[in-house]
């Protein structure tokens, strides 16, 4: 199976490493990797930010980069693909020459666990990670995806990995692109929460799963003094120690 | 409250919240929303009720003339009177004419957004007439001189110690920091109140247009007061409130009380049709419905509007809401707060004055997935921030300059993927320059609003360059390991078509003994009796509660069963039919009978009339209700489909109960302290109803 890898522009820019394990991972399941190199950025932070006349183009050359191979579509954020699946039909309603193509091009774009779990069938990925970790649910992967139980899944396959869980797991970082530096009281606030539940866990790292949240929260336990790290999924999954 | 700032300064307060703000507003969120997902886990067509409530209420505001104008035609049909306001200074000046009319000073009122958006209560004051609130949380911030910072408890801000210390200077008593003896001291000062009120002002939950019926929810029975004693009642509504008939109010109601405080259904719900009937029955001799505006039928005319029209003023998004959760109400600068308030306001009062709060939100979306008529607030949200940064319909934009230059850079770069290249491989260059161990601690404006918080992490792109170089390498392409059989995900389902069938009934003796236990749960006395036993009951209440003075309901059932006699043999003083306000108050027991009982929710329905008087239910301690089995129905549906042709139905679910200081549940704030309902076994009792054992 072909897969084309949407990295995403924060993931690019700050977790490099995160982009090279999810390619092991991808690989070690089979599956022939694309990396269109025409991509930037899908125009998320335009968009919540309530540019839209800047974030469509961006939309566009998005659609025009992924949507001429029928490849499936996969990324390391669900915040990016919750934009591409559901955001797109708003900047491109029906009636809008880009409209089909968003339709086609939502229906195959995946978060990563949930092309693991949902998509090919996959729990397990062989990966080893013997320590003590809790989970931080992001909003757009859980409530614009539905994507509730997927991480738990593959977690759970993971050998010598004790998981704790996070009070409030479910409740938002504080990121919210814009809105952590529109209101940076108001996010301190929610990110010194987590970061307290985080504490409470004893966990030696905490797992994130999109990378806007990832840099809130380490940036966070940085702030903090505290050891535990964070650490997205596909580093989790990608272990083999 | 005084007039709203020019501009809503979300900024401004949220940099500087109250310390204790959060903590409180943090504990009430809490418990609701944890009672909330406990109700939702129980009923397994929650999401069909959602889907069912999204239509019901979509398709109302978008043929909303008509039902108001069928509305108008019922509620006018039923002898009450319906005026029609603009705008708020309309609906004051309605008002007040209707209250100068009846010579005025005092008018009560029960919990109600409307009058708190046009400010009704400063505009009785400035005419002479106290406007008092009666709801404990609004009584309490009414007294402190502020407004709500909860649509469901207005004063969660306070403490008890703040809450005595208010009624020690503005009342003059010697109020003790505990919450039931606070509870007790307001109960007595509004007692008197209720009695003395010319006028009572009420708002409403739903306006049910197939009968011109008014529908409100509150726990504490000031609502029931309200709309029960003084001879003018005047409900001053929101045309958004207006559904089309008693099977949306079935699934209406079943959303409203669990996504609100967690409870199945708040304690007393009145279905209030013009004004009454009879003399002796109770309830107001004229009905004024004030149908307010106030830029409503403008926000129809937007589907942004018309999706925020939906809300049902639950509350359960703001008790998610991880941003109100630490700046509390006051914060959105005007009654409404919260995700809703964000999506409110700035509608209603346009962006010039509002345009900051549909930014004050991470996107988090767990607002949209709590709320019971599915708003779809995130996106609304982003649509607002779209005309607050482009430019709305009447083309005013707020957008600040560097907002607007950081915007078209990003735009810029983001536009030419050479240039964006060129910036992943400069970046983390400048940024070595600034950073140790990978994190740079401080930015210079305005991208210290991040670091001012936390770090920023180093920028580190290489996955071009590493792709490139594994692209030479050759990897080896091994065989597919995972199952070829994995389902496709459809992202976008088509929601089916909603049948919501009524709750299927049990056997007679499994109704009652559901009833039984959902009464125990909400601290009312329920138990199954025969007639053989009503003497020694009754007797055993009189002596557990120390009843020496009773009112009885006049229907055939409980003359047939003396409860009368049996109680004046019992030593306990029995009003005479037709016993006035002031005599009830003073009684210690009301004796009713239910027309209706939800065993599901362990409600009680009463309907009124002239021998049913709606006070007995409402002033005396203590509540009797005695039913007989026949009038157990599974569902809400059973019951609306008989009672909605009566003018009068009150629901009754438990002792009158509030949590407006600390959340501290308290029993009897205004309404009856205990319930008890004696379910009467049919053991051939009318055969032998002269035959009196005792």
């Amino acid at each position: 199976m072909n897969v084309q890898l949407f990295i995403t522009c924060l993931n690019e820019n700050f977790y490099p490493r995160t982009l090279e394990n999810m390619v092991m991972v991808l690989e070690s399941l089979g599956l022939t990797l694309h990396f269109p190199e025409e991509q930037t950025c899908c125009g998320q932070p335009l968009f919540n930010s309530g540019f839209h006349e800047k974030a469509r183009p961006l939309a566009r050359r998005w659609l025009h980069t992924f949507g001429r191979d029928p490849a499936p579509i996969v990324s390391p954020s669900g915040s990016c693909v919750d934009m591409v699946r559901h955001q797109y039909l708003h900047l491109f309603p029906p009636g809008t020459p880009e409209h089909d193509l968003a339709r086609d091009v939502a229906a195959r774009t995946f978060e990563f666990s949930e092309f693991l779990v949902r998509r090919l069938g996959v729990t397990d990925v062989g990966a080893r990670f013997p320590h003590r970790v809790t989970y931080h649910a992001s909003c757009h992967g859980l409530r614009g995806l539905g994507l509730r139980h997927e991480v738990r899944q593959l977690l759970g396959a993971v050998r010598g990995l004790e998981f704790v869980p996070l009070p409030e797991e479910e409740t938002c970082c504080g990121f919210g692109g814009i809105f952590s530096v529109v209101y940076p009281q108001v996010s301190r606030a929610m990110m010194e929460a987590k970061v307290r539940h985080i504490l409470s866990t004893g966990a030696e790292f905490v797992i994130v799963a999109d990378a806007g949240c990832l840099m809130n929260i380490s940036g966070g336990l940085k702030k903090a003094g505290s050891p535990i790290r964070a650490v997205h999924l596909i580093d989790v999954l990608a272990s083999r120690a | 409250m005084s007039e709203p700032s020019p501009r809503i300064d979300f900024a401004a307060y949220s940099a500087d919240v109250p310390p204790g703000i959060p903590a409180a507003v943090q504990q009430a969120t809490g418990r609701f929303a944890g009672s909330r997902q406990a109700r939702v886990a129980e009923l397994p067509q929650w999401e069909d009720l959602r889907e069912a409530a999204s239509r019901i209420r979509l398709r109302t505001l978008e043929n909303l003339d008509f039902y108001i104008e069928r509305l108008t035609e019922r509620v006018q049909a039923a002898g009450g009177s319906v005026h029609y306001a603009a705008d708020a200074a309309q609906a004051r000046q309605i008002a007040l004419e209707i209250a100068r009319r009846h010579g005025t000073r005092l008018a009560v009122k029960s919990k109600s957004m409307a009058t708190e958006e046009i400010e009704l209560n400063r505009a009785f004051a400035q005419a002479g007439i106290e406007a008092l609130e009666t709801d404990l949380g609004e009584y309490i911030i009414q007294l402190a001189g502020t407004g709500p910072s909860h649509i469901i408890v207005p004063a969660v801000h306070l403490t008890r110690e703040e809450i005595a210390e208010l009624f020690r200077q503005k009342l003059g008593v010697d109020a003790p920091p505990d919450p039931a003896q606070l509870t007790e001291i307001a109960r007595a000062t509004l007692r008197e109140k209720f009695l003395n009120a010319e006028i009572g002002i009420s708002g409403a939950n739903f306006l049910i247009a197939e009968t011109g019926t008014l529908v409100m929810v509150t726990n504490e029975g000031n609502g029931r007061m309200v709309t029960t004693l003084p001879e003018t009642h005047i409900a001053i509504v929101g045309i958004d409130k207006v559904i089309p008939d008693w099977e949306s109010l079935t699934v209406l109601l079943k959303l409203l009380a669990r996504s609100a405080t967690g409870q199945k259904i708040s304690t007393y719900t009145s279905f209030i049709t013009g004004p009454r009937r009879a003399e002796g029955e109770f309830g107001p001799r004229e009905f004024h419905l004030i149908l307010l505006d106030n830029g409503r039928r403008r926000l129809l005319r937007d589907p942004l509007g018309r999706q925020t029209l939906k809300c049902i003023r639950c509350g359960a998004c703001l008790n998610v809401c991880p941003v109100y959760k630490h700046v509390g109400g006051f914060a959105y600068g005007w009654f409404i707060s919260g995700p809703i308030g964000a999506i409110f306001s700035p509608q209603m009062l346009g962006l010039e004055r509002a345009g900051q709060l549909p930014f004050a939100s991470s996107l988090c979306g767990a607002c949209a997935e709590v709320c019971p008529v599915k708003i779809p607030i995130p996106q609304i949200l982003v649509e607002l921030r779209r005309r607050a940064m482009e430019g709305d319909p009447s083309g005013s934009t707020s957008a600040p300059l560097a907002a607007r230059l950081t915007a078209a850079l990003s735009a810029l770069v983001l536009r030419l993927p050479w240039l964006y290249r060129l910036g992943t491989r400069l970046m983390p260059v400048f940024s070595r320059l600034l950073a140790r161990d990978g994190w740079i601690a401080v930015l210079p404006p305005p991208a210290s609003r991040w670091t001012d918080v936390r770090p920023f992490p180093a920028f580190s792109a290489r996955f071009r360059q590493w792709w490139k170089q594994r692209k030479r390498a050759a990897p080896p392409v091994r065989e597919q390991v995972f199952p070829a059989s994995a389902q496709e995900t459809a992202p976008e389902e088509e929601s089916a078509s909603v049948t919501l069938p009524p709750r299927p009934a049990g056997t007679p003796a499994e109704e009652t003994a559901r009833l039984l236990e959902e009464l125990r749960k909400l601290s009312a006395r329920g138990r199954s009796l025969t007639e053989a036993e009503l003497t020694h009951a009754l007797q055993s209440l009189v002596e557990e509660q120390s009843l020496r003075r009773a009112a009885v309901w006049e229907t055939p059932r409980l003359r047939a069963l003396r409860v009368a006699e049996r109680l004046s043999a019992l030593g306990v003083e029995v009003l005479p039919p037709g016993a006035d306000k002031r005599a009830l108050a003073e009684c210690d027991l009301g004796v009713t009978e239910a027309d209706f009982a939800l065993p599901e929710t362990g409600t009680l329905g009463l309907l009124s009339s002239a021998e049913k008087p709606r006070a007995v239910s409402l002033l005396p301690r203590v509540h009797l209700a005695i039913l007989s089995p026949h009038v157990l129905r599974p569902d809400l549906h059973q019951v609306f489909q008989e009672a909605k042709a009566h003018p009068y139905l009150v629901f009754i679910t438990g002792p009158s109960r509030t949590a407006d200081i600390e959340l501290t549940v308290t029993l009897g704030v205004h309404g009856p302290k205990a319930l008890y309902v004696w379910v009467l076994e049919e053991s051939s009792s009318r055969e032998h109803d002269h035959d009196s054992k005792d």
